[in-house]
């Protein structure tokens, strides 16, 4: 028997690892060497795999043994995502290096002319949505320890103490690797090359897992297939509405998630590696599929009747004495979970220190642009406390909802919520026509309907009452929130999803219609609709030298967007140049550092 | 939600204008890259909307479709996209000089 001590010292051995990779991988970023391979389209494509959290990890082996094939859905919408690469993800990753964008907040802010109200309304629906799935992250890793202290009962195993130390753990190691410095580019490349090292371990667990389960259990791969159509769930039992929402929600969630935008188009080096990312990342998702049918069926097969079916991919292993690779599958699931939480905390703590507290912090201060001296330091602690704030929510989340069924529910709904950014995102791609009163009014009726149709009724009871999920509310039976309309029947997700998207599709189209742009909207629009025609390479910028356009667009993310356009507008002005900033700098601007630009005290000719 | 379909997705045309037909040749692959890009995501929820014809329960007259039958079609479907996927961006690699910022390979006189 493996003790519980061996598996805490493995595992602390293993986050060593993690903090002396991502540390190595900082320090070569530093020196300059990172172009060869720490910003190869490998490292890219491996960082593409935090979309398989825990609850892909685990929870997909749970999903397939309650509901069969239906668990694959979750990987074919992303699958469906990254084939279409050439006109989708292509153009997304070249506006977000022309335009510098740091999140997906940032991207709609500067399609819809700035809006910092776009900006918050996205970073608040954002926190809604993640923070229940770090609170579930938390949990599996929990649980995972928890499978290991049952079958090891000398030892005092507490649940509580064990949670508060992993999301303590890992608070730190992502305010240590992606607060460390603040750059105009957003990139961290410590904190990427760990991900991609954790892809790696959790591909490598499960199809060891696998393996063992196919050839070592059911004793081949025709035995094996023999064995899963004799089990419970040896037949095609999927809801064809289910099939087809949840492909879409997936393919949805993969470009709006908050931390999926920040590895694939934040920490994008170079455009030309989605050209191997089309095909690597799918065939990813499809290796780490593959097994998760067979380990089901035989878990279901192996294990007593009340086994969790969530932990399978550990209790199988455990459960035939293979200690061993019990604890490959622990660190397989680990991984998944640190990753996520890693990456979806810096993220989100990105979005509410640049569209939040900092905006918030200089109206308190009353300065606006001219407040003297630099403002780096407090950027960074914002966005250090912003992490641990995020960390803290998640923990108090799991610890109030007490863990449990409730929380494996919310994968989904968080997939759903962030969903409804996907109408304002693709229409500010591909429709000039599109205005910021249309994205707020579709983002607000999606996120209301999201709320009352699936976010309320799933977390909670005691949050909709009984009243008002059987008669509506205010009475009105059309208003159910499980039967909009009066139409019944339909799958709870189906309806919610179905509902919430057309809604917010039509509400964006008919207001960005009933509309006109500003002139900003007008140019942010052509910048982003015609980006191919705007930015010359898909290199992008990669020069060691600030530009004018670049000081500008990082001081609007501290300064608000009006005053540093009126900051820099001002100066071009005073120097003799014409038009607007985004015009060829002069080339006098350069090399200027950006705490300069906060200094409008400081008045100095530029030479 | 196409992106500025005929010449090349929007993208500028080939800067210098080298041998006419060479550039009529290289213009064509590119069009025909553009379809296939396009063609691809189509064909992807084709392949996964089969599953959806299959009968879902035993209420209905034939026999429900068994679990491995359903695994090995999902399966093969995805590793064909994944297959298509690679050899479009083989192709991208060999046509699309003007992104890839390779001159093309067996030609000189290249796009840009």
């Amino acid at each position: 028997m493996a003790s519980l001590n061996a598996l805490i010292l493995v595992c602390l051995a293993y986050v060593v690892l993690l903090f002396g990779v991502a540390f190595a991988a900082d320090r070569l970023a530093l020196r300059g060497r990172a172009t060869r391979w720490l910003g190869s389209p490998l490292i890219y494509t491996l960082s593409l795999s935090i979309y398989c959290t825990a609850w892909t990890f685990y929870g997909a082996v749970g999903y397939a043994a309650r509901s069969g094939l239906e668990f694959i859905t979750i990987y074919l919408g992303p699958t469906l995502v990254m084939i279409g690469w050439w006109w989708g993800l292509r153009k997304l990753v070249r506006i977000g290096r022309s335009q510098r964008v740091t999140s997906i907040a940032d991207l709609i802010s500067a399609r819809y002319g700035k809006s910092n109200l776009l900006a918050i309304g996205v970073t608040v629906l954002a926190v809604i949505g993640v923070t229940p799935y770090i609170a579930l992250q938390l949990q599996s890793v929990t649980l995972s320890f928890g499978a290991f202290a049952e079958a090891d009962p000398s030892r005092n195993y507490n649940d509580a103490t064990t949670v508060f130390w992993v999301a303590s753990g890992l608070a730190v190691f992502a305010i240590l690797f992606g607060t460390r410095n603040l750059d105009a580019n957003e990139r961290h490349h410590g904190v990427v090359t760990a991900i991609a090292l954790e892809a790696v371990v959790k591909l490598l667990a499960l199809l060891a897992v696998g393996i063992f389960v196919v050839w070592g259990i059911a004793g081949g791969f025709s035995q094996a297939m023999a064995r899963i159509d004799a089990s419970d769930i040896g037949q095609w039992q999927v809801d064809g509405g289910r099939w087809a929402a949840i492909t879409f929600l997936s393919a949805a969630a993969f470009v709006c998630l908050p931390r999926m935008f920040q590895v694939m188009v934040v920490e994008n080096e170079d455009e030309r590696h989605l050209r191997i990312a089309a095909w690597a990342f799918p065939l990813y998702l499809m290796l780490i599929s593959v097994f998760v049918v067979p380990i089901a069926a035989i878990g279901l097969d192996l294990m007593p009747a009340g086994a969790n079916p969530d932990l399978f991919v550990l209790t199988v292993p455990l459960s035939q004495g293979q200690q061993g690779l019990a604890m490959l599958s622990f660190l397989g699931g680990f991984s998944s979970a640190t990753s996520m939480v890693i990456v979806a905390a810096m993220a989100l703590s990105t979005m509410v220190s640049n569209h939040i507290v900092m905006p918030a912090w200089l109206r308190w201060r009353g300065e606006g642009a001219s407040v003297s001296g630099d403002v780096r330091m407090i950027v960074l602690y914002s966005r250090r406390i912003s992490i641990a704030a995020i960390m803290a929510l998640g923990y108090f989340y799991y610890v109030l909802s007490g863990g449990g069924a409730a929380l494996a529910a919310i994968g989904l709904v968080a997939f759903a919520g962030i969903a409804q950014i996907l109408p304002a995102l693709v229409g500010g791609l591909y429709w000039r026509g599109a205005t910021r009163p249309g994205a707020l009014a579709g983002l607000s009726v999606g996120f209301g309907l999201w709320a009352f149709t699936m976010l309320l009724p799933e977390l909670g009871s005691g949050l909709l009452s009984q009243k008002v999920m059987a008669g509506g509310l205010f009475g009105i039976s059309w208003l159910r929130p499980r039967a909009l309309f009066g139409i019944e029947g339909l799958d709870p997700t189906v309806h919610a999803v179905m509902w919430s998207m057309t809604l917010n599709a039509c509400a964006f189209v008919g207001m960005s219609l009933a509309t006109f742009p500003s002139p900003l909207e007008r140019l942010q629009g052509a910048q982003f609709v015609n980006v191919f025609e705007h930015s010359a390479a898909p290199r992008g910028w990669t020069g060691s030298v600030a530009q004018c356009e670049d000081l500008m667009i990082m001081s609007q993310r501290i300064l608000g967007a009006r005053e540093a356009q009126a900051f820099f507008q001002r100066e071009l002005l005073r120097q003799g140049g014409r038009g607007l900033c985004r015009n060829p700098p002069p080339p006098s601007w350069s090399g200027w550092s950006v705490s300069w630009a906060a200094r409008s005290g400081r008045r100095r000719r530029m030479r | 939600m196409s992106a500025a379909p005929g010449r090349g997705a929007g993208e500028p045309g080939p800067a210098g204008s080298g041998q006419a037909a060479g550039h009529e040749r290289r213009t064509a692959q590119r069009r025909r890259l553009m379809d296939i890009s396009k063609l691809l995501p189509v064909l992807g929820i084709l392949l996964f909307s089969v599953p959806l014809l299959w009968p879902a329960d035993d209420t209905g007259p034939a026999a429900p479709v068994a679990m491995s039958s359903a695994i090995s079609y999902i399966f093969l479907a995805w590793a064909a996209l994944v297959g298509l996927s690679l050899c479009f961006s083989l192709a991208v690699g060999q046509w699309a000089s003007h992104w890839t910022g390779k001159e093309p390979r067996r030609r000189r006189g290249g796009a840009r």
